[in-house]
């Protein structure tokens, strides 16, 4: 599952940042996540435990913020809230709603000490 | 600012440890950090073991996006017309590939990169054709990302003008949500699978630019509904192109080649106009 190379990644920048912003331990990490990212939190969460062993994000808590997707209706033309990839519109019950967001994955913010 | 680590110049020098004055990054990171913070008031207040926030709004794919877009910037500088094929294991990735080879190489260089989690054995089929393979084994990986493929370009020293073909990893998920530079992701579906994975797998449906429904030749005997599987790929993606061919009989193939070359056609003719 790629929830592992997420996982990986998230240690990867929080080392990075431990260099710009000199921390030595993070102890809450927040991710926004687009809800048509593919993530599964559960899977997260077990890969970014494993991941973040003997690292200065062991034990640390991880916040998962979902982000809902957006899109445009290309039969009535509103911008649509959505939260999967061929829900109807919400506004004339048509399905083919362009997505424009909703994929991304951010880390927000980290809680850290020297 | 110093462009390695970001520090303000002025107020770390002022702090006394960072004396720009003999910055000159002989080892790319041979100064003190100890007060690289952006934030100044996080430099005012060094306490020892105090918690603090930082707001970074990082996106998480970051790094792979960045490897994507040299590799695209390589490949088309050196106009090289690439896709990224992917597909459920056993969907006939492999087969299509040294298919669509036997009718382009006369005409066409080509090189190709396999991805699989174990094995040469899919990159020594492609060479066989007489092609220029390079297999890369992601180990626990489930698909292949851009660095990877970064490297295997620079194994492959690929000649102007060519065609590369990158066979993702086996699974229909994780592959969608890393770009690797390509000019196109190509998705392939076979006819063995049931006709409701566009809308199960809705991610790489909509990524794609092109769906294969291959083994066509198996269709008489399936009960898979080729209409309602185009209906609802084009449900997720109305852009999506679509075609049905048999990698092992040969039907419809020419229609992915034409598709290709149609494709790296236009490619070079956006290039060479952006040259004049
Ligand atoms: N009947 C039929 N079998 C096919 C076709 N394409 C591939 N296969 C078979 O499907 C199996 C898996 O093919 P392969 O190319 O290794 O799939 P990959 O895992 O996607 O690379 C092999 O036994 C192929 O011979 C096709 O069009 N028709
Ligand atoms: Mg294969
Ligand atoms: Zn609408």
């Amino acid at each position: 599952m790629h929830e592992l190379s997420i996982a990986e990644s998230i240690i990867d920048m929080i080392e990075d940042n431990a260099l710009r912003h000199n921390f030595k331990k993070v102890t809450k990490i927040t991710l926004e996540i687009g809800v048509l990212a593919g993530i599964e939190k559960s899977a997260l969460f077990f890969c970014f435990d494993a991941a973040a062993q003997n690292t200065l994000a062991e034990g640390a808590e991880l916040l998962i913020q979902d982000k809902p997707a957006k899109g445009i209706c290309q039969n009535c033309f509103q911008q649509v809230i959505t939260s999967s990839w061929y829900e109807p519109c919400r506004y004339c019950g048509q399905v083919g709603i362009e997505i424009n967001e909703g994929e991304q994955m951010t880390i927000k913010s980290l809680q850290v000490e020297n | 600012m110093c462009n390695i680590c970001g520090c303000n110049k002025t107020e770390a020098s002022a702090e006394g440890l960072h004396t720009h004055a003999e910055h000159k990054h002989v080892s790319p990171h041979d100064h003190q950090h100890n007060d690289c913070g952006k934030n100044s008031a996080e430099r005012a207040a060094p306490a020892l073991n105090k918690s603090r926030l930082i707001e970074i709004e990082q996106n998480l794919l970051s790094k792979n996006n960045h490897y994507a877009s040299q590799n695209r910037q390589y490949l088309q500088a050196n106009g090289i017309f690439s896709i990224n094929l992917i597909s459920s294991p056993g969907s006939g990735k492999t087969t299509l590939l040294t298919e669509i080879i036997k009718r382009l190489k006369e005409q066409h260089n080509i090189y190709v990169i396999e991805g699989d989690q174990q094995t040469a054995l899919d990159a020594a089929r492609i060479k066989e054709t007489g092609v220029k393979a390079v297999q890369v084994n992601t180990g626990k990986g489930c698909h292949l990302d851009a660095h990877m493929v970064g490297n295997a370009c620079g194994q492959l020293d690929m000649k102007k003008d060519a065609f590369l073909f990158i066979e993702n990893v086996g699974n229909l998920i994780c592959p969608a949500g890393f770009d690797l530079g390509e000019k196109h992701k190509v998705v392939i579906l076979s006819v063995t699978e049931g006709e409701d994975k566009p809308l199960k797998y809705p991610e790489i449906f909509h990524a794609a630019d092109l769906m294969i429904i291959n083994k066509i030749d198996l269709h008489p005997y399936l009960n898979f509904d080729l209409k309602q599987c185009c209906e609802y790929a084009k449900q997720i993606n109305p852009d999506i192109k679509i075609i049905q061919l048999s990698a092992a009989s040969g039907e419809n193939i020419n229609q992915f080649s034409n598709w290709l070359t149609a494709a790296k056609t236009a490619l070079q003719a956006g290039k060479n106009k952006e040259e004049v």
